[in-house]
């Protein structure tokens, strides 16, 4: 039932704003955010889904803007942004611009230290992998008050946080994150060897939908054949 | 056919550790000690590291579930991550022949229902034995097996997700405080550990000719394109694909595609 209110809001016709977003449930999502955010004491929040190759923004601590933070994690050059190379551990930095002393975001037995994303601040970024889609929620600060077990629950509570901001916010249309829930599901099948048939009789849907799907997803993919979607989906980790 | 997690299985009677999971070939890389109030996530994270087989993996959550009450559990994969039902079951301390005497669909609905706990939900659904499954029969012999509470956690360690079935004797038994961060670290296990336990190896089993074949399908090229490619007959080209899925163990050419690229070949 969810995916297919899923489906049809993703072929509703886009709204005119910038931003392309559903104004009821975004305010939920900015409040969500703001409410881990101070629980994490982090001065900057950002939401970030994965697109084609790069990370975009769904949502950030200078809503409805973008803060620069955000655009400079969007454009960075960093393996762990990929999501091909984002295991779902958490993962932390510090400020580079001071010697790490007073590790306030140091010393986690949970998560992997990496290069900055956001330079001058200590952070922390959790990867998420939710119905609506991938990608990973940052939170930044000088202040900063998290060990492994508030580190924990914050991450276990970004589950739900970015499925609300992922469906408040349209990224650009044509990307390939635009392949529905259902989509990804006929594809995920389908690389594990199951024929429209069976597909159709586990998904109970009937053959002619399950090849509607997997046609429109080899198209989303720009792919030539059912079998080069499956190759394209796994190598861009779309699906398994 | 012989289900997976017969080698795996421990007795519904043991108290701290089975017997037959200590044997053989490991010097307890994941021990943990199960004090009342020992922190879930130390001890359990220091052994993460050392998870290296199915045995492990299932020794690990064993542990795991029964610091947050539950002394059983049933890791279950979503639909399509095995072509036989009784494979979705990846690893269980159920007794083996309750798993049969319930059957594995009545398993798949208990793991699978609306009662299912997502990441990050608020609540905690308990279900208790009495409407555990749709058939009475299963629930009584659930019930006179001891397993009276279930909850079922959704894990989400990846683009492909699992849950993990809890069974308790009561639902008092259940640590609803700390089911957030078993699913949470379940979770981060399963991230690490997924790709090498639960996939096939067939990185090697390939020759060059079958490896260059299954690249150019993977480019989405057709048999005839390929023959061109390579300067070999259309023939020859789908000799060496159906060699190449069958080596793969795969049942079509998208899963052999799916299975190399999975395990680097291409």
């Amino acid at each position: 039932m969810e995916r297919a209110c899923d489906d049809e809001r993703r072929a509703a016709p886009e709204p005119e704003t910038a931003l392309h977003c559903d104004a009821e449930t975004i305010l939920d999502a900015v409040r969500q955010a703001r409410r881990l955010a101070s629980e994490a004491g982090a001065a900057f929040y950002g939401i970030f889904a994965d697109d084609a190759s790069q990370p975009s923004i769904c949502i950030d601590s200078e809503f409805p803007k973008v803060s620069a933070n955000s655009r400079r994690i969007c454009a960075a050059d960093q393996p762990w942004l990929r999501r091909q190379a984002r295991p779902l551990e958490p993962v932390w930095w510090h400020d580079e611009s001071r010697p790490p002393n007073n590790g306030a975001a140091g010393r986690f037995a949970l998560a992997r230290n990496i290069a900055a994303l956001t330079p001058s601040l200590p952070g922390v970024a959790l990867p998420v992998y939710c119905r609506t889609g991938s990608g990973f929620v940052v939170f930044a600060g000088h202040s900063l008050k998290l060990d492994d077990k508030t580190l924990c629950d914050l991450h276990l509570r970004c589950f739900p946080l970015f499925d609300a901001a992922r469906t408040a916010v349209e990224l650009r249309p044509g990307s390939v994150d635009s392949l529905s829930g259902r989509e990804v599901q006929c594809l995920q099948l389908t690389a594990d060897g199951r024929t429209s048939e069976e597909i159709a009789a586990l998904l109970g849907l009937s053959v002619h939908t399950v090849n509607r799907y997997l046609a429109a997803s080899t198209q989303k993919l720009n792919a030539v054949s059912r079998v080069h979607a499956v190759a394209k989906a796994i190598r861009m980790s779309l699906v398994e | 056919m012989i289900p997976r997690f017969a080698d795996i299985h421990a007795p519904l009677s043991f108290a701290t550790r089975s017997p037959d999971a200590t044997g053989a070939n490991d010097s307890e890389p994941v021990a943990m000690t199960t004090g009342p109030s020992s922190p879930l996530s130390a001890e359990a994270l220091a052994a993460i590291d050392g998870i290296a087989t199915r045995r492990d993996l299932s020794r690990w959550l064993a542990t795991a579930c029964r610091i947050a009450g539950a002394p059983h559990f049933l890791l279950v994969a979503t639909m399509g991550d095995a072509s036989w039902q009784d494979e979705r079951i990846l690893a269980s301390n159920w007794a083996y022949d309750l798993v049969h005497l319930i059957g594995v669909d009545h398993i798949l609905c208990l793991a699978e229902g609306e009662h299912t706990v997502a990441m990050g939900a608020p609540a905690t659904r308990v279900l208790h034995a009495a409407n555990a499954t749709r058939s009475a029969q299963a629930n009584d012999t659930l019930g006179e097996y001891g397993l009276a509470a279930f909850c079922s956690l959704e894990l989400r360690p990846g683009p492909r997700h699992y849950h993990l079935v809890l069974a308790a004797p009561s639902a008092g038994d259940l640590k609803s405080e700390r089911l957030g961060e078993l699913q949470m670290l379940s979770s981060y296990v399963l991230s690490r550990v997924s790709k090498t336990l639960f996939a096939s190896d067939v990185s090697d089993a390939l020759s060059d000719r079958e490896r260059e074949c299954i690249h150019w399908v993977a480019e989405g090229k057709t048999t005839d394109e390929i023959a061109v490619i390579l300067g070999l007959t259309s023939n020859t080209v789908n000799s060496y694909l159906a060699h190449a899925i069958q080596r793969c163990g795969a049942r079509n050419r998208a899963m052999a595609v799916a299975a190399a690229i999975r395990s680097g070949a291409i």
